[in-house]
């Protein structure tokens, strides 16, 4: 079998009955090997800077995912709530927004910072990195409003504090500071957040 | 142009290089290609597909010599051919034990080339597959059972059918020894 195999490796040419043609063989590998040339090319570099803005972006959406926090996560209790018909305004830049109920006496305050808290009715507040909105019943004048914010499931108190400042009868300045946690790589760290509403009795 | 300076061409993708390296090995190829396949349509896009791979892989190719390259060359071509097949499910392996027929190689081994090559060519693609891995190749059964993927005792009992073929064809066409 040896002599068959090197007979048939050592065979020149093309077979006799062979119409193949050499040449329209070249041409098609050509048109391949054109086609492949004229493709795009993209530099090294620029393929290593596109998976780090990938990797980048990948990051950054998983540490802002982690640092939301679940509405369930948190209790906010109202102590000592006082209604009146009072209209709620703002006097702190990082206010923003305030809307006010059907009946004024319920106002969200919702502001720029890193966290946001949104109460219910049933107190349940939710907290992310967002913004900070606080629905809540609008004290009267010489009222203590207190917010005490608890992390379920121990209920562990996390921050609250509220100072007044009566500037007079009709106006008055409530400060809030409120300590939420931020959630970084699954670290727990406190960050103090602090407001400033100012509301007006009738 | 000498070998290694024509392969430092091919790689840097010197056109004429290329058409070198084509000019020199197309027709071993072709006949190759068509000892495999059916047609030689397809024995010319495996063909080029073949000089494709060939290009490519030259940059990471170690040239030692040129018995080496050809080789190595020779490699990516039966694969390019044996992946055709397997792509247009032509393979078809008779899984019947074939009886053993006591076939004598010195007959093969004394029929002109030209000859053989034409009734390996017209062999079923089952037998012809084999044949050509174990006689032409020399490949192992166990190698061109991987290949394949079918056991040891079908790549041999398919090589026997093979040459009770060609046995027979010599027989009937009266085909003059070399």
């Amino acid at each position: 079998m040896d002599k068959l195999r090197s007979k048939i490796e050592n065979m020149n040419g093309l077979p006799p009955n062979s119409s193949w043609s050499k040449d329209q063989g070249w041409k098609k590998l050509e048109s391949r090997l054109e086609k492949k040339s004229k493709r795009i090319f993209i530099p090294i570099w620029s393929r290593w800077a596109a998976g780090l803005i990938l990797l980048g972006t990948l990051t950054y959406l998983l540490v802002n995912k982690s640092s939301e926090i679940s509405l369930e996560d948190y209790v906010l209790t109202q102590i000592e709530p006082e209604t009146s018909g009072s209209p709620f305004s703002t006097a702190n830049n990082q206010v923003n927004k305030i809307d006010l109920s059907d009946d004024s006496k319920k106002a969200t305050s919702s502001m720029s910072s890193p966290s946001q808290i949104a109460r219910s009715e049933t107190a349940s507040i939710h907290v992310s990195n967002r913004a900070l909105s606080l629905p809540m019943e609008i004290p009267t004048v010489d009222s203590i409003y207190r917010l005490e914010i608890r992390k379920r499931p121990d209920y562990a108190a996390i921050a609250d504090l509220i100072a007044e400042n009566n500037s007079n009868e009709k106006e008055r300045l409530i400060q809030l500071k409120i300590n939420t946690p931020s959630f970084n790589k699954g670290a727990v760290s406190a960050s103090s957040l602090s407001f400033t509403t100012k509301f007006q009795t009738p | 142009m000498k070998e290694q300076l024509l392969i430092q061409a091919c790689i840097k993708g010197d056109r004429k290089a290329q058409n070198e390296l084509y000019n020199e090995f197309a027709d071993r190829f072709f006949r190759l290609c068509l000892r495999y396949l059916s047609s030689e349509e397809l024995a010319e896009d495996v063909l080029v597909e073949g000089f494709l791979k060939i290009f490519k892989g030259l940059k990471d190719f170690q040239y030692e010599n040129t018995q080496r390259f050809q080789a190595w060359m020779k490699k990516i071509m039966i694969n390019e051919c044996l992946m055709q097949l397997r792509k247009t499910k032509m393979i078809t392996i008779n899984l019947e034990d074939a009886p053993q027929i006591m076939v004598d190689d010195d007959i093969l081994d004394h029929i002109a080339a030209e000859d053989i090559y034409q009734m390996i060519t017209e062999l079923p693609q089952g037998y012809r597959t084999v044949f050509n891995l174990y006689v032409i190749e020399g490949f192992k059964h166990q190698e061109i059972g991987e290949m394949l993927n079918i056991s040891e005792g079908t790549s041999k009992s398919q090589l026997n059918k093979a040459k009770a073929l060609l046995k027979s064809a010599i027989t009937k066409q009266g085909i003059k020894y070399g």
